[in-house]
């Protein structure tokens, strides 16, 4: 492989301005969510006493998930030692540690008392997961913050393949603590299943990946340097690779269900019955988000072409969206089983789905935690030197050079 | 300016913080006057728990600690109680009213103190700011005021004051 | 002594109590009607911190439940302060009337359900600051002063006993301290386990005797007496909570 020229991104034309200002109009547009949110206080959400995490959780959760599967490009170049990634490396690091500033944004200003947040360092249960949480997201920081620095100071260069190697296994530590956030709830139908670790392991390589692939093709082309087709088609194949294995996790959490008689009315309320959630499943998750990304990237003619690469990435990122949504508001608004055997009825949604619409309110603090992590990428494009002035196939690809 | 000249200027800050805030706090002006000459409710009784210099020091130190042992231990003692500085303090003034702590231009004997301290005050967000006995039958929730409530005539968020922050 | 004298003696109980008034009840209970069982629960002194000598629970006995009746639930929210300000979905619910229809007979079960006051509660192992904890006495409560309002614990609730208080609230009672942002649920009437009072807000108020508070690690308390003749099933039992509350006519 050549040498590549890394060079920081100008960042002075008009059309970079208004990208911030598009960051800064759903920026301001969440701050005023969570200024309202506070003041009000909750009832002001679609959230209530039987959804208890809503749209928030969904964005939040969607981000924290795709920020450790964003580090994928980075891990392969390091911890497995694939030079032809090395020169995606440094973007993936920024953008793993965007997307979870961008997640644990959302998710500490839906706290009931946001304004508390110092008692998440001060008070801890270490028997809690999500305290865990709290460790792995603060730990991911500083790892591939270390990572990120020996990959840009030639002088600490040396430690790469070791920081490399101890942030790939943290993410895959983070990705499971997030997934056992449900795994380990006893209470709920849709959850209690060690599933749904590995899953979400599974699904964060899959989002992250989508995600990276659009803001390799958006920087390049925005910047108007040659991308080589070499590095869209390896990111394409790995795409098609995790979408199909994040399909084959679903298929056996819900087959291990439909085989469990106790779990057959969860699965007909998800798969059948659900209204929305259903539709978010068959037609968000399993349709666009996964079989027409297959099509697109395995299919000879779409796959040769970029814009449908990127729209497989868009679809990747509805899917995960639909998946989470279903996840997160499906789980909670299935009732439980008090005394089996009987249905229960009462003031407090005992016995039947409980409803949840979410607010502009929470969309927009959603949104605005996305706008966050997509304003520290693109800072990051300027002040560092992430990317190679050039991804054309002569550089990258190893049979050309 | 170096960093050994930033860190003398910030100590010298400190220090000249401390001390103002040392002599504030020995001008005792009465009972009726807090540190800062605002006017505060007669409390009840003859004499605070603790030295009144050692409540205006300490009092949320007795507070915390008090909290704790109440929250985890059951513990109910009235000394360093909450509940029973509000019974003593939170008293009539000249209108016969007792100040809430939220209200504008509270007279409330801890709102005017950390308000003219500036120091924010959540005790009460949760915590009754008055004696028990002072609610009015209308405020001690009931049957049928709870439907009133839905109307619309109790409506917390319109009577919550951020005034004291 | 058969359940209805026990019932009549319990009345009686709190009549006295409520005319006596505080901690003099078991002196004067004695002094007023010796020869009586007088089910008093020993008020330990403020200064004391609770131990695990004691476990309080609740007993309720669903066959004497009547369909329609919601008058623990008005009581419970009388005592705590619970008002109803946007509706049944945010406001808070610390008890509750919950009827239970048999899908294949119709066999029909109301009973109230709160807070089971879990030994192993999943709410504590969750929570993330350890706001949300067990007493040494069996009480789970929200220490609502280290509460961030994450709401985990209404996710691992088994029982749904949470809620998260929706909105900013004024003219709390000073007995029931609670505000916006944090996460409360039944406190089996903590202040009044506290004062000596020996029974809570809706056991006093169900006229039908359908809740019996008590003192499980009491093997002559009446609950564990009558739990060690009549039995009581927990709800969600293969969950191995060792809960609280405990239900019997299931």
């Amino acid at each position: 492989m050549k040498n590549l020229r890394y060079t920081s991104i100008t960042g002075n034309s008009s059309k970079f301005l208004g990208l911030l200002a598009v960051y800064g109009v759903f920026l301001l547009l969440g701050f005023y969510a969570f200024v309202n949110m506070e003041h009000e206080g909750h009832w002001i959400t679609g959230m209530n006493n039987q959804v208890v995490w809503g749209l928030p959780h969904v964005f939040a959760i969607f981000l924290i998930v795709a920020a450790s599967g964003a580090l994928n490009v980075a891990s392969i170049a390091s911890a497995f030692n694939k030079s032809f990634y090395k020169p995606l490396a440094k973007l993936s690091a920024v953008l793993a540690i965007a997307l979870l500033a961008g997640g644990l944004i959302v998710l500490l200003l839906d706290l009931g008392r946001a304004d508390r947040l110092i008692i998440a360092i001060t008070h801890y249960n270490f028997k809690s997961i999500f305290a865990w949480n709290i460790i792995l997201y603060t730990g991911f920081f500083a790892i591939v913050g270390v990572y990120l620095w020996t990959m840009l100071d030639w002088q600490v260069e040396k430690f790469k393949r070791i920081a490399g190697t101890v942030a790939f296994i943290w993410r895959l530590i983070l990705t499971t603590g997030t997934g056992s956030i449900f795994g380990f709830l006893v209470a709920r139908q849709g959850y209690d299943e060690a599933i749904l670790a590995p899953m979400f392991v599974i699904m964060s390589f899959s989002y992250g990946m989508a995600i990276y692939i659009l803001v390799l093709m958006a920087t390049y082309k925005w910047t108007g340097r040659p991308l080589g087709n070499a590095v869209i088609k390896r990111l394409r194949d790995l795409l098609g690779v995790f979408v199909a294995a994040t399909i084959y996790f679903a298929v056996v959490h819900h087959l291990t269900n439909l085989y469990i008689t106790e779990h057959h009315g969860y699965e007909a309320y998800i798969l059948r019955d659900g209204g929305l959630i259903t539709n978010l499943f068959w037609i968000g998750q399993i349709v666009l988000g996964s079989l027409l990304p297959l099509a697109l990237v395995y299919c000879p003619r779409p796959a040769k072409s970029r814009a449908m690469t990127a729209l497989a990435s868009i679809l990747v990122i509805v899917g995960g969206f639909s998946a989470l949504y279903v996840i997160l508001i499906g789980g909670q608004s299935y009732p439980m089983t008090l005394v089996p055997g009987y249905e229960a009825s009462s003031s407090f949604s005992d016995g039947v789905i409980a409803s949840y619409n979410p607010s502009k309110w929470e969309l927009m603090l959603g949104m605005g935690g996305v706008a966050v992590a997509l304003l520290i990428v693109t800072f990051g494009l300027k002040i560092f030197r992430l990317v190679p002035e050039s991804l054309a196939d002569e550089l990258t690809d190893p049979h050309k050079s | 300016m170096n960093t050994r000249q930033i860190i003398r200027l910030l100590t010298a800050t400190a220090i000249l913080l401390w001390s103002f805030n040392s002599i504030a706090a020995s001008q005792y002006t009465g009972p009726n006057r807090d540190a800062n000459g605002n006017i505060v409710p007669t409390p009840k009784g003859e004499k605070c728990v603790e030295p009144t210099a050692d409540m205006r020091a300490n009092h949320m130190k007795y507070l915390l600690h008090k909290r704790d042992k109440t929250m985890h231990e059951g513990i109910r003692t009235k000394q360093h109680s909450l509940v029973q500085c509000i019974n003593c303090h939170a008293t009539p003034g000249a209108d016969g009213k007792i100040s809430r702590v939220f209200e504008e231009d509270s007279q409330h004997f801890c709102s005017t103190c950390h308000a003219s301290a500036s120091v924010k005050l959540d005790c009460f967000e949760c915590h009754a700011d008055r004696p028990v006995e002072s609610f009015s039958q209308s405020q001690i929730p009931a049957p049928n005021r709870r439907s009133e409530a839905v109307n619309g005539s109790i409506k917390p968020h319109v009577a919550y004051n951020r005034k004291v922050q | 002594m058969d359940h209805n004298d026990m019932k009549e003696t319990n009345k009686i109980d709190q009549y006295r109590r409520k005319f006596l008034g505080g901690s003099a009840v078991a002196a004067a209970g004695l002094a007023l009607a010796p020869g009586v069982f007088l089910h008093t629960v020993q008020a330990k002194p403020d200064d004391e911190a609770v131990s695990n000598k004691n476990r309080w629970g609740l007993l309720i006995d669903t066959t004497k439940c009547a369909e329609g009746c919601s008058d623990c639930v008005t009581a419970c929210n009388n005592e705590h302060g619970l008002r109803e300000i946007h509706g049944p979905a945010t406001d808070s619910q610390w008890i509750r009337h919950v009827t239970l229809k048999n899908k294949q007979t119709g066999h029909q079960i109301d009973m109230p359900m709160m807070c089971q006051h879990c030994e192993k509660p999943p709410c504590v192992d969750v929570c993330p600051t350890g706001a949300s904890f067990k007493r040494t006495d069996g009480i789970v409560l929200v220490d609502k002063h280290i509460c961030i309002g994450c709401r985990y614990c209404m996710m691992a609730c088994p029982y749904k006993a949470r809620n998260l208080v929706h909105e900013v609230l004024t003219d709390q009672l000073p007995t029931a301290p609670r505000g916006k942002g944090t996460v409360e649920s039944c406190t089996l009437c903590v202040h009044k386990v506290d004062r000596g009072d020996g029974t809570t807000a809706c056991a006093e108020a169900c006229t039908a005797g359908v809740i019996l508070f008590g003192d499980l690690n009491d093997k002559n308390s009446e609950i564990s007496q009558r739990l060690a003749k009549e039995g009581g099933q927990q709800l969600r039992a293969e969950l191995g909570l060792n809960t609280g509350v405990r239900y019997q006519g299931l």
